[in-house]
């Protein structure tokens, strides 16, 4: 979080007092500036989530744009029949969906890409970048960073996102369950399923 | 529990979603059984390996996310809603603005943001007016157009959607109500902060007679991303500072403006008064701010007021 995120963040409370639920329906009726607190609210965690699942900033920032258009299009078909958290999840997730399983047809994301210098691991620049007082450990960490992607790139998009929200997020499976529009048993087994291959992947590397 | 059973359930334990029960069996199974043990260790470091590789988000990024999204909701708000009303004889000019939004939106268009095709009188010609508005006289300014649709009628013509743009000159003093009303939005709507700084130094002497300046220089304050032009809103408002939301408006700039020397203007504003209502922001900022001297005024002023400065 940056210091200036942060800053906002403690002045929510203070500058503006408005409930979410009063928030929703001042959006409902138009009103931008309480639209943009709302965002406010809510868009660091969602940045998060899409930064976490497409790993890209680019295509974060795609996935952020495309999800809060969505809301301020549709808010106005919000019942409050769920959380409004629950509600822009399920919008964020999808979006990430589609954007993880077009990546998977265009299978995008090589992590070994062809250079004038022979093959490289995408995933090791940023480590190579940074010069490292024990290398022997940078090259663990590098190994493992590499077999981490792989194991990321196993799982099927669904998976992924259930992996993502429990893991990372922190949500309950019922909660997961019910932000992709599925049954907690199946957020469930994906999450089993996740878990196996990642185990699969890394058990030796850890 | 056997040791096949296990397996399946120790993702599920380490995550907390057993239920009770199992909970329990699996745990006694795992007090006597070293292979269980260890492949609960392994599961455990894999996703503690994971927890390490979290991406960065590009310092940023956040922000560019927002204004890019402030900027396209409202490109989409002002091809919607009509210019609000100005006074008798100056609704015209409302257009070289596009819509004037609230201050505390100050949503702001890009003048480039559409395409602007000129198409000169040959536009004029085309666009008949609409009923009941008398046709305007020929004006020597361009004429600037941006086609919005391009549609066949059913008898085989060509229908053409566009936004006309007219530039006129305007001559009056600062107290008349349509030259102010004219620089309030030119201070909230235009794109070139050249245009934005000269309005701002024209209206900003005026914060105290007048609400609308005041609102104004607030949206200014809160939401111009010209640091200088943030800067002489603040100056202006200085004079109000009173006021409850100019107060508010300040709060916020304490919080969260990146200028550091608007922080410290802002502080030296706010503190001094002991307001119990913002012991709450000063220990925030007290723990978050880096800047050393609002760091200081923060401390000074919990401990005039006999509060915590060191637990939150």
């Amino acid at each position: 979080m940056t210091p200036n995120a942060a800053a906002l963040e403690t002045a929510g409370p203070v500058v503006e007092r408005m409930e979410e639920t009063d928030l929703i329906r001042a959006v409902q009726h138009g009103d931008r500036d309480a639209f943009e607190l709302l965002v406010r609210k809510h868009d660091q965690s969602v940045l998060r989530l899409a930064m976490n699942l497409l790993r890209s900033p680019e295509d974060a920032r795609d996935a952020y744009q495309e999800a809060f258009l969505r809301v301020y299009k549709n808010i106005h078909l919000f019942r409050f029949d769920c959380s409004f958290h629950t509600w822009l999840y399920r919008i964020a997730t999808n979006i990430c969906l589609d954007h993880l399983r077009k990546r998977k047809i265009r299978r995008e994301e090589p992590a070994v890409v062809d250079t004038l210098d022979g093959q490289i691991n995408r995933l090791d620049l940023a480590e190579e970048e940074r010069p490292s007082a024990d290398p022997e450990r940078s090259f663990r960490n590098r190994q493992l960073k590499a077999k981490i992607a792989e194991a990321l790139r196993q799982l099927t998009p669904r998976e992924r996102v259930v992996f993502e929200l429990r893991h990372n997020r922190g949500m309950r499976l019922r909660a997961i369950g019910a932000t992709l529009g599925t049954s907690e048993e199946a957020a469930k087994n994906c999450l089993f399923r996740a878990t196996q291959k990642m185990r699969g992947v890394l058990g030796d590397y850890v | 529990m056997t040791c096949e059973s296990i397996v399946p359930r120790l993702s599920l334990y380490l995550y907390g979603e057993l239920p009770g029960e199992e909970e329990e069996q699996l745990e006694a199974h795992l007090e006597g059984c070293a292979v269980c043990r260890k492949e609960f260790a392994t599961r455990k470091a894999v996703l503690r390996a994971i927890d390490m590789d979290q991406p960065e988000i590009p310092e940023t990024l956040l922000t560019e996310c927002r204004m890019e999204l402030r900027e396209t909701i409202a490109r989409a708000a002002s091809l919607r809603n009509p210019p609000r009303t100005l006074p008798r004889n100056w609704g015209w000019l409302a257009e070289t603005f596009g819509a004037l939004g609230g201050w505390f939106g100050g949503f702001r268009v890009p003048v480039a943001a559409s395409a602007l095709i000129a198409v000169g009188f040959f536009g004029a010609r085309l666009t008949a007016p609409a009923p009941g508005v008398p046709p305007r006289p020929a004006e020597p300014a361009a004429l600037m157009s941006a086609v919005r649709s391009v549609e066949t009628t059913a008898d085989g013509r060509v229908q053409i959607a566009l936004d006309e743009t007219r530039r006129r000159t305007v001559t009056g003093a600062i107290s008349d109500a349509g030259i102010r009303a004219l620089l309030l939005a030119a201070l909230r709507e235009e794109a070139d902060p050249g245009v934005r700084m000269e309005s701002m130094d024209l209206l900003k002497a005026q914060s105290v007679s007048s609400r609308e300046v005041r609102e104004a220089l607030i949206g200014a304050l809160i939401h111009d991303p010209d640091e200088t032009i943030r800067l002489k809103a603040f100056e202006g408002l200085k004079q109000s500072g009173s006021d409850a939301g100019t107060r508010k408006a300040m709060l916020y700039a304490l919080t969260a403006d990146q200028n550091s020397g608007l922080r410290v203007q802002a502080i030296d504003m706010l503190t001094g008064q002991q307001d119990r209502e913002l012991v709450g922001v000063w220990q925030a900022l007290l723990e978050r701010e880096q800047d050393p001297y609002i760091r200081m005024r923060c401390r000074k002023e919990l401990q005039a007021m006999n509060a915590s400065v060191g637990t939150f």
